[in-house]
């Protein structure tokens, strides 16, 4: 066959200006859609578990495309039962801090509950609660902000915000907005200025919702990166079927990061025909938490960032699917075949 | 990569962008969907291309990956065989010529043979983004070439 005799189709007029549509508001619409599912407005079901102070909101389904930003285990909620130690705990290390500023303008009060960080990400998460008892608050909600960071370049390469499902429909809800970065060179802390101007409702296709209500409620939230535990490991284990050598793991209450020889991650990279370079990723995630009292805690692949450092070491950054008690930790467990790597002294 | 360049590069793919989508979708009203969603994606995920040769190839894998979101979105609703033939699926390709015949092809045909015969990725690249092994792309394109032959020789006069 001669594919110079072939008549390919050229691209539908309809399909050309869609196209032309996006690349002209790709700025607008990038930031509108980090924070839906989506440009259809479809709906994901989802599974979140968020516990605000003494709080709980209901629990969902996942979805491969929108995971729950953040979700506290079930050990978490029993210690919050009990008074919230460990809460308090991840207050005093810096990892929480409850906001609780409220700002009421037009009718609507947004309310600053709690943020929650480390060197990795961070979580804020808001109360929005509109006066008129007839405006419907609910999961496809959107608020629409902007975020300046104090004159700096947004250090977060990762965004996504969304309101968090709740069985009843009321004029109330939880919007959270969730930041993650990779750069690790600067450690100082962020100031976050949160700029809201609207409650919206969901918008159709490839469109912004429409606004309910409208306003002005600022905060400024100071994000502070706190850094996680390292530990020295130099031990062997098998993933996937490789040999690999474990120089290292950092873990924090939300987030931990491995790093690897980087000579035995490239072998897996040959031996499975992936490609870090052209956005493949390697079967290296943390599965599971083995704590000192034997309770695994199981984790999925929230991976956030994976490559060879200047070192020539493969690091792997993961966000974790629930909160992590650090000290308790024992073992952290490796890929689909959870292979145990013990953590043993710390550096810090 | 800015975003003058980013358009740039996404308007010069975006013949092959529409060939793929319409491998795997039915309509010209989801491969805009599929494309839109796709190029946001990669807007949005630019950060992570470490290399801008790879481009086309990345920006690729990602619409297949709308495409196949969409259909397996559908069959929540309707099956597969159903979503293909009913309104406005399996629209006509004006003056497609050859890409008609194409676009007869099963899917588990039509897309590789499109993504080597067409847009010219290597059986390598092809395995990465439809995530079947190099074999298994052999193969559908040693099956795809068989019937596409029969096809033309058979329906359109092809010698």
């Amino acid at each position: 066959m001669n594919r110079a005799d072939w008549e390919l189709p050229e691209v539908p007029e309809n399909v050309h200006q869609a196209v032309l549509e996006v690349l002209e508001k790709l700025d607008t619409v990038a930031e509108d859609s980090e924070r839906k599912t989506d440009m259809r407005g479809k709906k994901y079901k989802k599974h979140v578990i968020v516990l605000i102070a003494a709080v709980m909101t209901a629990i969902l389904g996942t979805t491969v495309l929108a995971t729950e930003l953040f979700s506290w285990n079930e050990r978490a909620e029993e210690i919050f039962d009990g008074g919230g130690e460990l809460q308090d705990k991840l207050a005093e290390e810096e990892f929480a801090r409850d906001e609780s500023v409220s700002v009421t303008k037009n009718g609507l009060t947004i309310t600053s509950l709690q943020t929650i960080q480390d060197e990795n990400c961070f979580y804020t998460l808001f109360e929005v609660k509109a006066e008129d008892p007839s405006i419907v608050i609910e999961e496809n909600s959107d608020m629409k902000y902007t975020i300046d960071w104090g004159g700096e370049e947004d250090p977060f390469s990762m965004r996504e915000s969304r309101f968090i499902k709740k069985e009843d429909q009321g004029n109330s809800g939880y919007f959270e907005i969730y930041g993650g970065k990779s750069d690790k060179t600067n450690t100082e802390d962020i100031v976050m200025n949160v700029h809201f101007t609207a409650l919206q409702k969901q918008g159709g296709k490839a469109e912004v919702g429409e606004d309910v209500l409208t306003g002005e409620w600022d905060f400024s939230i100071t994000i502070h990166q706190t850094p996680g535990t390292n530990y020295q490991v130099e031990k062997e284990c098998q993933i996937a079927g490789y040999s690999v050598l474990v120089h290292e793991v950092r873990i924090s209450p939300l987030t931990v990061t491995v790093i690897c020889d980087g000579e035995n991650m490239k072998v897996m990279e040959r031996g499975e025909g992936i490609c870090l370079d052209q956005c493949d990723s390697l079967p290296v995630w943390v599965s599971g938490l083995n704590y000192q009292d034997g309770t695994i805690l199981t984790q999925r692949n929230r991976k956030m960032t994976e490559g060879y450092n200047d070192e020539g070491d493969y690091f792997m950054t993961q966000r974790f699917s629930s909160v992590v008690e650090v000290e308790k930790v024992r073992a952290i467990l490796l890929g689909e075949d959870m292979a145990e790597v013990g953590v043993l002294q710390t550096e810090n | 990569m800015d975003k003058e360049q980013f358009t740039a590069e996404v308007l010069s793919a975006e013949k092959g962008l529409y060939h793929v989508a319409r491998s795997i979708l039915g309509n010209d009203e989801d491969c805009a969907d599929a494309m839109q969603n796709a190029i946001l994606t990669a807007y949005t995920k630019l950060h992570t291309l470490q290399k801008e040769a790879y481009f086309k190839t990345w920006l690729t894998r990602i619409l297949i990956n709308e495409a196949y979101q969409m259909l397996r979105d559908r069959k929540e609703q309707v099956s597969y065989e159903d979503y293909m033939e009913s309104c406005p699926a399996r629209e006509e390709i004006k003056d497609g010529g050859v890409f008609q015949a194409v676009m007869e092809l099963a899917e588990v045909y039509r897309t590789p043979f499109v993504l080597h015969y067409v847009e010219g990725f290597s059986v390598k690249e092809i395995s990465r983004m439809l995530a079947i092994s190099q074999s298994a792309v052999k193969t559908r394109l040693y099956r795809s070439r068989n019937l596409m032959r029969d096809t033309l020789k058979g329906e359109y006069g092809y010698e």
